[in-house]
Order: structure tokens, then C-alpha cells, then sequence
């Protein structure tokens, strides 16, 4: 084998720029969904605090309850339900194309094949708003 | 990495999707009722005994164990990703991967821990 060293190739690595999720909508729509963990893993913590201080006692309960009405609080949930719910419709969204055209074939329209998971995302939440409040 | 080598990806995927599902489901009637709506006084708060009572129901302990511990590693394979490509470090993708779902793994024991501390 000759062993060339005149005109080595090197591979190709294209320098991406750390700031590409700026340069296009649908690039800065993933990132903007991709971020929505952030603010799931933060209200996962808040409601892990809100079981302690429900086991804790009343004045516990008190302190969390005070705490959640804090308007640096109230901010970030309204953030964080604007992410949750961005992930929530894009997640429902992705069912018809993955899933449903497989199995019934293309021609649906998605509106029709997403309006069920809306449907059940609907009634899922009056349930769990029905026990929250404890209406049940 | 040898070629032959398999990828975890599947397995932490399978804990990503059922999160994403149980995420998309239940968390913005959470995050509406107890973070914003009754905080703000809108929605009446039932008050610690009627939740305690809930909450000693095994039902609910149960829900809130599988939504929370999937929401944790749903958020862990997701915030590994995006600091992957927000900063474009592919490169130090052991650290980060070491450190979400170390987190996600002790957020699993202080759920579990929480839950079945329930009085």
C-alpha cells in the first residue's frame, strides 16, 4: 500500500454555531419545547414539596400555601404552564402523524385524528380538578 | 466507542415518552389549579386535612408516584439533550448525562421516600 501524506483528506465537520436554534422558527420552536423539562422538573419539585408539607401539619401547609402566593412564584408558574401546555399541544399533535396515519392510512386530516387526545386531555383534567378540589 | 456497542437510548426513551404522555396530560391542570388559580384566591384551597385525606388514599399516592417519577426522568433525558445542543457540547456528554439523571435517580427515592412517609 503507497502511503500518501501530500493530500491526506480530513474529514469534514461543519462548525455549528451555538446560538443555530436562532437562526430559523421551527429551530427556535424545538428549543422552546426542548426548555419545557426545565420548568418540569421544577413544578415536579414544587408538588413533591406541597405532599411534605400536606404530611407535615397545618402550619406546614400554611408556610406552602404562603409561599405559593409570593408573586416571584405566580410568575414562574404562569411561565411554566405557557412551556407545559406548548409541550402538551405539540406532544398531542405528533400522535396522528406517528401513529394514527400508520395504522389507518393517509387522507385523515390531523385536526380529526388530534381532537380525541384533546378530548381526553379535557376530561383528564376535570378529573384530577375534581379531586384537587375535592369535590370527590 | 466499539461498533458493536448498544446504545442505553431505548430504555431511557421508553421513561422520556411515558413522561412526556403523563406530562402532557396532567401537569397544566396542576400547575392551573395549585400554582396559579388557587394561590391567587380565584379557586378556593380545600385546606391540609381534606388533602391529607386524599393523600392517604393509596390511589392517589400511586398516581402522584408515577406521573412525578416519570415527569423526573422525562425532564432529565430532555435537559441532557438541550444543554447538549443549546451550548453545543457534545463533547462533555458524560458529565452531563452523570448529573441529569443522577438527579432524576434521587429524585425517584425522595418521591418514593415522600409517599410512603405519608402519616
Amino acid at each position: 500500500m503507497p502511503q500518501y501524506s501530500t493530500f491526506q483528506p480530513k474529514p469534514y465537520r461543519p462548525r455549528m454555531s451555538p446560538y443555530w436554534y436562532f437562526e430559523r422558527w421551527p429551530y427556535l420552536k424545538f428549543m422552546v419545547r426542548e426548555l419545557s423539562c426545565v420548568f418540569v422538573a421544577y413544578f415536579a419539585v414544587v408538588m413533591l414539596f406541597q405532599i411534605h408539607a400536606i404530611s407535615a401539619g397545618p402550619g406546614a401547609y400554611a408556610r406552602f400555601a404562603a409561599c405559593m402566593r409570593c408573586p416571584l412564584i405566580l410568575d414562574l408558574n404562569a411561565i411554566a404552564l405557557v412551556f407545559i401546555v406548548f409541550h402538551a399541544v405539540t406532544w398531542f399533535a405528533l400522535v396522528p402523524r406517528v401513529f394514527v396515519r400508520d395504522v389507518m392510512g393517509p387522507g385523515i386530516p390531523d385536526v380529526v385524528t388530534m381532537l380525541p387526545n384533546f378530548g381526553a386531555w379535557l376530561v383528564a383534567s376535570a378529573i384530577v380538578a375534581a379531586f384537587i378540589l375535592r369535590f370527590i | 466507542m466499539a461498533a458493536h456497542s448498544r446504545s442505553h437510548r431505548p430504555l431511557v426513551w421508553l421513561l422520556f415518552g411515558t413522561g412526556g404522555f403523563l406530562v402532557a396530560f396532567f401537569f397544566p391542570i396542576h400547575i392551573l389549579l395549585s400554582g396559579i388559580l388557587q394561590p391567587l384566591g380565584v379557586l378556593p384551597d380545600p385546606g391540609q386535612a381534606s388533602l391529607l385525606a386524599l393523600l392517604e388514599n393509596p390511589l392517589t399516592r400511586l398516581y402522584l408516584a408515577v406521573l412525578l417519577i416519570f415527569a423526573f426522568w422525562h425532564a432529565a433525558y430532555r435537559l441532557r439533550d438541550t444543554i447538549c445542543d443549546a451550548f453545543a457540547v457534545r463533547q462533555i456528554d458524560l458529565i452531563v448525562v452523570s448529573l441529569c439523571y443522577g438527579a432524576a435517580a434521587v429524585a425517584t427515592v425522595a418521591t418514593v421516600a415522600l409517599l410512603i412517609c405519608v402519616p
